[in-house]
């Protein structure tokens, strides 16, 4: 019986346990800050402690800087691009189901606040996260905006830093 | 009466439970979201 309660322990555990957690000071527990010329994303967890996930960021030109905050979250969604990502990609089309392996959204995102269309959000190209590739959102590994999606609730603050 | 208290107080929290438990969840319909990405 213990076998089987440790053994059940341990497939559970690597959710969050495996999250790259680091010393963080200067923000209030619950805040989202994305430093953009790290590539990082940290979400406060108090304790001067925060959990560190690799970003792709905005490429040059695209990147920006503020303060805003989740206005919704979404698992799946289906995407349409917004006017000057179409302007930019006329074959893109105008509605892409979630789920499908066209979608740049990923398993899940986060719309932010602020007029920008921005959002934080999975890929369907891994390769990508970590690097100067979006218009401007953040874009994470699908089991990182997973872990995210659990911790943060419409109204997070969201910092994004140059 | 009490019962009637009792069936309102119910019939709250079955409320509050349903919208804690849609929300934060995508819409109805499945709305595309429109973001840049």
């Amino acid at each position: 019986m213990g076998i089987v309660l440790a053994a059940g322990l341990w497939l559970a555990a690597p959710a969050f346990a495996a999250r790259d957690v680091v010393n963080f000071d200067g923000y209030a527990p619950g805040t989202v800050v994305v430093k953009t010329g790290e590539r990082r994303l940290y979400y406060v967890v108090g304790g001067g402690k925060a959990v560190r996930y690799t970003v792709g960021v905005g490429r040059a030109g695209k990147s920006w800087a503020g303060s805003v905050f989740i206005t919704g979250k979404f698992r799946n969604p289906d995407w349409s691009p917004p006017a000057d990502v179409k302007r930019d990609n006329p074959r893109i089309p105008n509605v892409i189901k979630g789920g499908t392996p066209e979608n740049p959204m990923g398993v899940a995102a986060m719309t932010l606040s602020g007029g920008g269309q921005y959002a934080i959000h999975g890929t369907n190209r891994p390769g990508s996260v970590g690097g100067f590739v979006s218009y401007g959102c953040f874009r994470m590994y699908n089991d990182d905006i997973t872990d995210l999606y659990d911790r943060v609730w419409i109204g997070t603050p969201v910092v994004v830093t140059r | 009466m009490k019962n009637s208290v009792t069936l309102a107080l119910v019939a709250v929290v079955a409320l509050l439970a349903a919208g804690c438990t849609h929300m934060g969840k995508a819409p109805i319909g499945k709305t595309p979201v429109v973001t840049k990405y």
